[in-house]
C-alpha cells in the first residue's frame, strides 16, 4: 500500500523535500512504518524518529490526528494515509 | 496587605475635568483581583452601568498591568486594557505587551483609570507620579508610529514609552485597537473607545522598579520558572526562532487552517507561501518585550513579491490567517503590508481580516457587486483589493466606510441575507482556528466573555498536542467542558491576572510524553504552585495553588456577571451557524462540524463546573463562594435569579 510521510524541521532538510511516498505491506502499524524509514531513509533519520523507541517528543500524526489518541504505535495504516512528522510546535 | 510587586498607587484620570488624583490601590482588590484582567473587570463591573454608551463619557478605560509587571519575573511586561466594548457591548478585555506596562509601573501606577471625555484632542503624560494634559491637536490624524516618535519629540526624552491610537482609532473604527510601540491591545474596539473620549495616547516614564516582599522566596520561584523555560523543548527552539508563525503549518496539517471566510478549510493550505520556513526567510531581527528571554516577536522584511521592501513587525500567527487564510490571498509580502498598515492604523488585524474575507465571500456569492464595492473586485485572493480596503477601513472611505465597524454592522447595514456569512460569536470576528475540528477551543469561542476570544481559554492541548493537565483527541467531545472549564480559569489565574505571558503559560513545557498521566498531573500542579509562589514571594500576600485558582474563577464569573446584567443569555453562547451546520469540505478534519446539539451537552456540562444554572446564570450560593454576594443581589434586581 502507499504511504505518504510529511517532513518538518530537521527531518526535512535531512530528507531533502517535504514528502516521501512508500509502499509498505497491507496491515503495517507505526511502529513498522518507523522501522521502514530506516531503510528507506537511512540511519540519521530513524536516530531523529526516536531510533528503537519511536517517537520521543516528535509530535506524529495520521491523517491530522494525533497518534497518541489512535493505538499509538500499534495504529494500523490505510492505503493512502498521510504520516505527518513535527518537532514540537507552539504559536497562536 | 501587600509588602511588595504593587507600586501601590492607582491614577484616577477625569478627562472632562482634566483631572488626575492618585489614590492608594485598594489592598482588597489586590487580594481578591490581583491585578491586570482582575483589576479591569473589577473596575468595570462597579463603574459602568448597565446599559452604558461605549463610546459616550461614562464608559470607562483601565490600564492595568499585574503585580508581577516591572519586576524580575520573566515575560511579566504585560498589561490589559479593559472597557465595556462598543464592538460586542461585552466586557472588552485586550492584553498587550511591550515596554509599556513595566514602564507605567515604574512611573509609579498598578492602574489608570480614564473616565469621561476632552472636549479638544488630549495626550496624558505621566512621568514618576507626576501628571499632566497636553494638546493632541497637532498630532490628530497621525499614524501610531509617528504619534509615538512626534510625543518623545515634544517632551524631550526618548526613554517615555507611549499607548496610542491611530486613526482608526480617531474615527472610531469598532476595530480599532491601542498600540504601544508595536504592540496591540486588539480586537473588542477599546482603539473606539479612547477616540470618543478624545485621547490620543498615554506617555509613561518613571524610574522606580516595585519592592519584592521576599526577595529569597521570590528569587528560588524564579530560578525554577526559568531553568523550566530552559528545559522546554519549544520555547528557545521554536518560539524564539520562529515566533508564532509555525502555527500556520500546525493548523494546515490538523486541518483547522480556516480558509476563505471558513468555506474552504482543509483545501486551502499555503504553507509553502506563508509557512515557518518561509516567513524565517524574511527575520532581519527579534524584538522581546521587556525581561523576556525568549523574544517571539520578530521584524520581518518582504524580500520579494507585489510589495517588496515592506518592513513589519510580525505577522503574528492570527495575523497570517486573518490577512491570509481568511482572504485567499498566498502573497507574503501583501500579508506584511496588511500587517503593516494595521499597526500603523492602529486596527486590529484580526477582525480586518474577518471583515475583508465575509466582504469577499458576498462578492464571489454575487450577493455584492463592484458598484457596492466601488470598483473593488474584491474577490478571494485579490491581494490589491485587500489592501486598498484597508485603507479605506481606516479611513472610512468608500466601501470601506461599511466594513470599518465589523461584520455585524457590515451584515447589518448589506442586508440581502448577508448575515449568514457573517462569521462571529457576541459581535467579535472568529480567530483563526477551525474550531469545526477543535472542540475544546470550540466552546473557548463560544463562552470567552469578550466573544471569539481564543486568548481567554487557549486550548493549547487540541492545537500542539500538549499533555497538560491532560493530553486529548481534539475531535472528541468527552471531557472537553472539564478541559474548557480549566483552560479558562488557569489562564486567568496564571496570565491575565499576575501578568504572564501566555504563550509561555501555554509553551513552556507542555511537551511531554502523552503516555505519562501521573508526569502530566505533576507538571500541572508545578506550574499552579510555582506562579502562587512566585506571587507571593513578590506580594507577601500569602497565595496557595487552591487561590490562585479561586482568583481566576472569581473574575471569569464576575466578568459573566456583567455581560448578563448588559442583556447577554445562553443564545450568544454558541457558535455561528456555518461552524455548527456545514462540515469541513476537506483535508484532514473533513465532515467536522459541531451541531447544536452538541453544543448544547457541551454547555450544560460547562455551565455546571462554573456553578450556573442552565440558563447560564450563577447561583447564589457560587456567587458567595467566590466573595461576590453583592452581585448576587444586583442580579437579583434584574430578575436575573438562578433557578
Amino acid at each position: 500500500m502507499h504511504i505518504t510521510c510529511r517532513w518538518y524541521g530537521t527531518l526535512k532538510a535531512i530528507v531533502g523535500s517535504r514528502e516521501s511516498c512508500l509502499e509498505l505491506p497491507e496491515g503495517t502499524t507505526l511502529g513498522g512504518l518507523a522501522r521502514a524509514l530506516r531503510e528507506a531513509c537511512g540511519e540519521e533519520v530513524y536516530h531523529l524518529l526516536g531510533g528503537d523507541e519511536p517517537f520521543g517528543y516528535l509530535r506524529v500524526l495520521v491523517n491530522g490526528r494525533d497518534h497518541f489518541t489512535l493505538r499509538a504505535l500499534d495504529t494500523v495504516l490505510s492505503p493512502g494515509d498521510i504520516v505527518t512528522f513535527m518537532p514540537p510546535m507552539v504559536g497562536g | 496587605m501587600y509588602k511588595g510587586g504593587y507600586a501601590g498607587k492607582t491614577l484616577w484620570v477625569d478627562l472632562t475635568r482634566q483631572e488626575a488624583k492618585s489614590e492608594p490601590t485598594d489592598p482588597e482588590l489586590a487580594r481578591l483581583y490581583m491585578g491586570g484582567a482582575g483589576f479591569g473587570i473589577k473596575l468595570l463591573y462597579d463603574l459602568v452601568r448597565p446599559g452604558t454608551d461605549p463610546l459616550g463619557p461614562d464608559n470607562i478605560l483601565v490600564f492595568a498591568p499585574g503585580p508581577l509587571t516591572g519586576t524580575d519575573s520573566p515575560c511579566s511586561s504585560r498589561m490589559t486594557v479593559t472597557g465595556r466594548s462598543p464592538a460586542t457591548g461585552a466586557v472588552g478585555m485586550a492584553v498587550t505587551g511591550g515596554y509599556f506596562p513595566a514602564e507605567m509601573k515604574a512611573a509609579g501606577y498598578d492602574i489608570i483609570v480614564i473616565r469621561g471625555q476632552a472636549s479638544k484632542p488630549t495626550y496624558l503624560v505621566v512621568n514618576d507620579g507626576q501628571v499632566g494634559f497636553r494638546s493632541a491637536e497637532k498630532l490628530w490624524g497621525t499614524n501610531t508610529l509617528d504619534c509615538q516618535v512626534f510625543i518623545k519629540e515634544e517632551l524631550h526624552d526618548h526613554n517615555y514609552r507611549i499607548a496610542c491610537i491611530g486613526p482608526a482609532g480617531e474615527n472610531k473604527s469598532l476595530m480599532a485597537a491601542i498600540i504601544n510601540e508595536r504592540r496591540a491591545a486588539g480586537r473588542k474596539g477599546l482603539g473606539a473607545v479612547m477616540g470618543a473620549k478624545g485621547l490620543k495616547a498615554i506617555a509613561v516614564r518613571g524610574h522606580t522598579e516595585p519592592s519584592i516582599a521576599d526577595p529569597g522566596r521570590f528569587s528560588a520561584s524564579r530560578t525554577q520558572l526559568l531553568k523550566r523555560f530552559k528545559s522546554s523543548r519549544t520555547l528557545y527552539r521554536g518560539l524564539s526562532n520562529y515566533g508564532t508563525s509555525d502555527a500556520v503549518d500546525v493548523t494546515c496539517e490538523l486541518g483547522i487552517f480556516p480558509a476563505k471566510n471558513f468555506t474552504a478549510t482543509g483545501l486551502f493550505r499555503p504553507i509553502e507561501e506563508i509557512g515557518y520556513e518561509r516567513q524565517a526567510q524574511d527575520i532581519i531581527r527579534r524584538n522581546p518585550c521587556y525581561n523576556c528571554p525568549v523574544g517571539c516577536s520578530q521584524v520581518r522584511l518582504a524580500q520579494a513579491g507585489d510589495y517588496k521592501g515592506t518592513l513589519t513587525e510580525g505577522p503574528e500567527f492570527e495575523a497570517s490567517f486573518a490577512l491570509a487564510g481568511d482572504t485567499g490571498v498566498t502573497d507574503l509580502s501583501a500579508l506584511y503590508l496588511a500587517d503593516r498598515l494595521c499597526d500603523d492604523y492602529g486596527l486590529d488585524n484580526m477582525s480586518v481580516g474577518g471583515a475583508i474575507a465575509f466582504a469577499m465571500e458576498l462578492y464571489e456569492q454575487e450577493i455584492i457587486s463592484a458598484q457596492d464595492t466601488g470598483g473593488l473586485e474584491l474577490r478571494f485572493g485579490n491581494h490589491a483589493a485587500m489592501i486598498e480596503v484597508i485603507h479605506q477601513i481606516a479611513r472610512r472611505d468608500g466601501f470601506g466606510a461599511v466594513l470599518a465597524d465589523g461584520v455585524v454592522a457590515a451584515a447589518r447595514q448589506i442586508g440581502r441575507g448577508s448575515q449568514r456569512y457573517a462569521l462571529h460569536v457576541k459581535g467579535l470576528e472568529l480567530p483563526g482556528y477551525d474550531v469545526r475540528g477543535a472542540k475544546a477551543h470550540g466552546l473557548n469561542y463560544a463562552t470567552s466573555y469578550t466573544g471569539a476570544d481564543h486568548n481567554r481559554g487557549y486550548a493549547a492541548q487540541e492545537i500542539f498536542g500538549s499533555s497538560i493537565p491532560v493530553a486529548v483527541d481534539r475531535l472528541a467531545l468527552e471531557g472537553k467542558p472539564e478541559l474548557c472549564f480549566w483552560n479558562q480559569v488557569v489562564e486567568t489565574a496564571l496570565c491575565d491576572c499576575p501578568t504572564f505571558c501566555s504563550f509561555l503559560f501555554s509553551n513552556a513545557d507542555a511537551f511531554l510524553q502523552p503516555a505519562d498521566p501521573g508526569l502530566s498531573q505533576e507538571l500541572t500542579e508545578y506550574r499552579v504552585a510555582t506562579i502562587a509562589d512566585l506571587l507571593s514571594g513578590a506580594t507577601g500576600i500569602e497565595l496557595s495553588p487552591a487561590d490562585l485558582v479561586r482568583v481566576g474563577e472569581r473574575v471569569n464569573v464576575l466578568a459573566r456577571c456583567f455581560n448578563l446584567r448588559e442583556g447577554f443569555t445562553r443564545k450568544d453562547d454558541y457558535l455561528p451557524g456555518r461552524l455548527t451546520d456545514e462540515p469541513i469540505p476537506g483535508g484532514p478534519s473533513k465532515g467536522q462540524h459541531t451541531s447544536r446539539e452538541q453544543q448544547d451537552w457541551m454547555l450544560d456540562r460547562y455551565y455546571q463546573l462554573f456553578g450556573y444554572d442552565a440558563r447560564g446564570i450563577p447561583t447564589r450560593e457560587r456567587l458567595c463562594q467566590l466573595e461576590l454576594a453583592p452581585v448576587a443581589d444586583d442580579l437579583a434586581a434584574l430578575g436575573l435569579e438562578s433557578q
